[in-house]
Parts: C-alpha cells; sequence; structure tokens
C-alpha cells in the first residue's frame, strides 16, 4: 500500500509541475458544434436535384459555382458544364479557399456518387463556409436521369410523364443518349462530340 | 468538443444518471456507506474522508487541466457558479453541523440507504424535511441572505493573481501536505485502522 501511496503522491506532483508552467488553451476559431452539424446534415435543403443543377446550367444561373471533388483525371474525362476541378484532397489548399469562403456563390459539390461530395460539405460546413449544397446522387444519378431518362411510369400520370419530358429536353440539350441505349458500363464519356441542338440562340454565336 | 451535450438535451438526464450509478457504486465500495467512517474524521479516529476529498479535487483539477491542453475542454464553455460568500459560510456550517450528527453527507446517504441502512434511510428524511422548510421559509428568512455577497465566477487563479495552472500545483502541494500531516497525527496517537 506504502509504495503505491508514493507513485500516486508522485504522479500527482509531476502533473502537477507540468500544469503550473502551461498556460490555459483557448478555442482558437468558431467551429460548427457537432448537434448543429447534426441538424444541418439531415436538411434535405443542403441537396440539388440533378434536375435543378440542370435547370441552373441551361439557365446559365450566375449564382452557381459547380466543384467536381473527383480526381483531374475523372474530370477530363466527363464533368458538368462550368465545372471547376477541386480534388477532394486539395480543397482546403490556400490557394482553393477563395471559392469556399465566400458569400456571393451557391457552391455545389459533386462527385460520382453523393459521398466525397458529401465529405466536402461537411468539412466546409464544420469550417463555417456558407452556402454549399452537395447534388444528390452526383454523376451517376446525372447519368441515368439527364442523359439516359427512362420512361419510368407505369402508367400514365402527370407529374411522371413532365419529368420525363423534362429529363428528355435537359438530355437533348446535354447531348445524352435519349434513346435509352445504354453505352457499355463504366467510364462516362465527355458528351462534347455529340451534336448539341441548343434551345436558346443567343449562346452560340461570336464570329465565324 | 466539451460540453458533451448542450445544457438544454434531454441526454443530460440520462448522463446524469448513468454518472450518478457510478458515483453511488464507488462511493459504497470505498466504505461511505458508514457514517462511523465519514464522523471519524470529525472525532479524530478515521481520516479517509479527508484523503478522498481532497483526491477528487485535484483529480477533477488535473483532469480538466489535462483536457484543456488536449484541446478537448475549454473553461469559457465550461458552466460554473457564482461564488456567494456569506450563505456559502452559513450553509457549510448547518451543513457541518448535519455531517456530524447525522454521520452522512447527502451524497453517501443514498447508497447507504440503498444497501438498507436505516440511519441512512432516517437521515434522507431529515434532508427532504430539511428541503421543504428550506422552501417554504425562503421569502422570510433567506432570500436575502442567498443573494448577498455574490463575487461572480471567482476561480482560485485569478483571485490571488498567480495563473490557473499554478494555483493547481499549490493546491495540490496542500493536498499532499494535508495527507502526510494526518498520517502524522496517525502514527504519533497511535490511531489504529478501524473495521467496521
Amino acid at each position: 500500500m506504502k509504495k503505491q501511496y508514493l507513485l500516486g503522491m508522485v504522479l500527482f506532483l509531476a502533473l502537477g509541475l507540468f500544469v503550473a508552467f502551461s498556460g490555459v488553451k483557448k478555442r482558437s476559431y468558431v467551429e460548427t458544434k457537432p448537434d448543429q452539424l447534426f441538424l444541418d446534415l439531415i436538411e434535405s435543403t443542403r441537396y440539388f436535384s440533378v434536375e435543378e443543377v440542370a435547370q441552373m446550367i441551361i439557365a446559365e444561373d450566375p449564382s452557381i459555382l459547380l466543384i467536381d471533388v473527383r480526381s483531374e483525371e475523372f474530370f477530363n474525362k466527363f464533368s458538368l458544364n462550368g465545372a471547376i476541378n477541386i480534388p477532394l484532397k486539395e480543397l482546403f489548399k490556400e490557394e482553393n479557399l477563395g471559392y469556399l469562403d465566400q458569400n456571393v456563390y451557391k457552391t455545389i459539390f459533386y462527385s460520382n456518387g453523393s459521398s466525397d461530395a458529401d465529405v466536402a460539405w461537411i468539412i466546409s460546413n464544420r469550417m463555417g463556409f456558407k452556402n454549399t449544397f452537395v447534388m444528390l446522387g452526383g454523376l451517376n444519378t446525372w447519368v441515368d436521369n439527364i442523359l439516359q431518362p427512362r420512361d419510368n411510369s407505369v402508367i400514365w400520370d402527370k407529374v411522371h410523364d413532365q419529368m420525363y419530358q423534362y429529363r428528355r429536353g435537359a438530355s437533348i440539350y446535354f447531348g445524352g443518349d435519349d434513346n435509352g441505349v445504354q453505352e457499355s458500363g463504366g467510364e462516362v464519356k465527355k458528351p462534347s462530340a455529340a451534336p448539341i441542338k441548343r434551345k436558346k440562340k443567343e449562346v452560340e454565336g461570336g464570329c465565324s | 468538443m466539451a460540453p458533451i451535450f448542450e445544457f438544454t438535451s434531454e441526454w443530460n438526464l440520462l448522463a446524469a444518471l448513468v454518472i450518478g450509478f457510478a458515483f453511488g457504486w464507488v462511493l459504497e465500495r470505498a466504505g461511505f456507506s458508514t457514517s462511523r467512517k465519514l464522523a471519524g474524521v470529525f472525532y479524530g479516529y478515521d481520516f479517509v474522508v479527508i484523503k478522498v476529498f481532497f483526491t477528487a479535487a485535484v483529480t477533477a483539477a488535473l483532469g480538466l487541466f489535462l483536457l484543456n491542453q488536449m484541446g478537448l475542454l475549454y473553461f469559457d464553455e465550461v458552466w460554473m457558479p457564482n461564488t456567494f460568500l456569506l450563505p456559502t459560510i452559513v450553509g457549510g456550517v448547518i451543513m457541518g453541523i448535519g455531517f456530524i450528527m447525522g454521520g452522512f453527507c447527502p451524497g453517501t446517504s443514498v447508497p447507504a440507504a440503498a444497501i438498507g441502512k436505516i440511519d441512512a434511510m432516517l437521515f434522507i428524511g431529515g434532508m427532504v424535511i430539511g428541503i421543504y422548510f428550506y422552501s417554504f421559509t425562503y421569502e422570510w428568512i433567506w432570500e436575502d441572505l442567498r443573494n448577498s455577497t455574490n463575487l461572480g465566477k471567482v476561480k482560485m487563479g485569478e483571485l490571488l493573481g498567480i495563473g490557473e495552472g499554478l494555483a493547481i500545483f499549490v493546491f495540490i502541494v496542500i493536498a499532499l501536505g494535508t495527507f502526510w500531516l494526518v498520517d502524522t497525527i496517525k502514527k504519533k496517537f497511535k490511531i489504529e485502522d478501524v473495521n467496521y
């Protein structure tokens, strides 16, 4: 008993000496509280559907900033119109923080699915950046719904039909395969080669 | 990180229940469900209570400070009560009298009652009567006293102007000095350990 008793006393004294010469630490940055983060996380308004994103791209919405968080290799193969590529690992480098730390644009993250974009969203939320969103389902859903839309309605119903017609329209805009013919699975090809039938004349032009 | 739950969270009740069970169990295992052991400190035949109270305070202080050093806890975000000097002294005297007479402090009486000690059950009964007495006479007797001499949120380090780390160190030295003192008293007066 005596030995343990002494050991405890020495331990207390050693720790006491350590704390005697160290200062109190204060929180150095503002961080989203965990429970607030959780509430934000289950809030569905942090998502944009692929249809909404397509609509904003077609309308050339100036208030959105699309950020592709996949690697540069994938970005070069296929990306959304007007998106910039910041791979997830480089998202919080000094030169890229300017894109996130602003209150002008709606920043929309996307990746192949939703998970990498979600990671980017969670970290930027924790760092206190506002106006960040995720494209729900990522490019996989983009391909399914926008580039290769299928008529899923079993019997005719207006809502499904309107959605399908909208997707077909978007598909034509983005040069997708609206015949529903699946390309050989795997990588999505960049649709730049496909003839783009633009409804808006003014996007074409320049002096040719 | 801290607080683990917001002050308004319902999870606090669950956390309190779990911590409460653990606290009661440890008190009982440490022999604090015996009124003779607790009263022993006043009569000078058992000093375990002093050692335990000091150890608890030192451990808590060191633990909080080390968590702070690791960046897991910030003192600004930990709730602490205001210090009311005069009411604390008066309350301390009343509680001390109850402690000597009953042989329990409010915390230890509950695990003692839980293992079937009749004196502890009577003690809890007295405590409840005391609570009702205080509540019903609050406006007549206690209100002015209770709100007097408010010193705000006082930390020893700030009060003495030596910084919190050094204050903890001084407190540890005082605690170890007290341990040595009571051990010396025990040896000098040949006080035997009592089995209850």
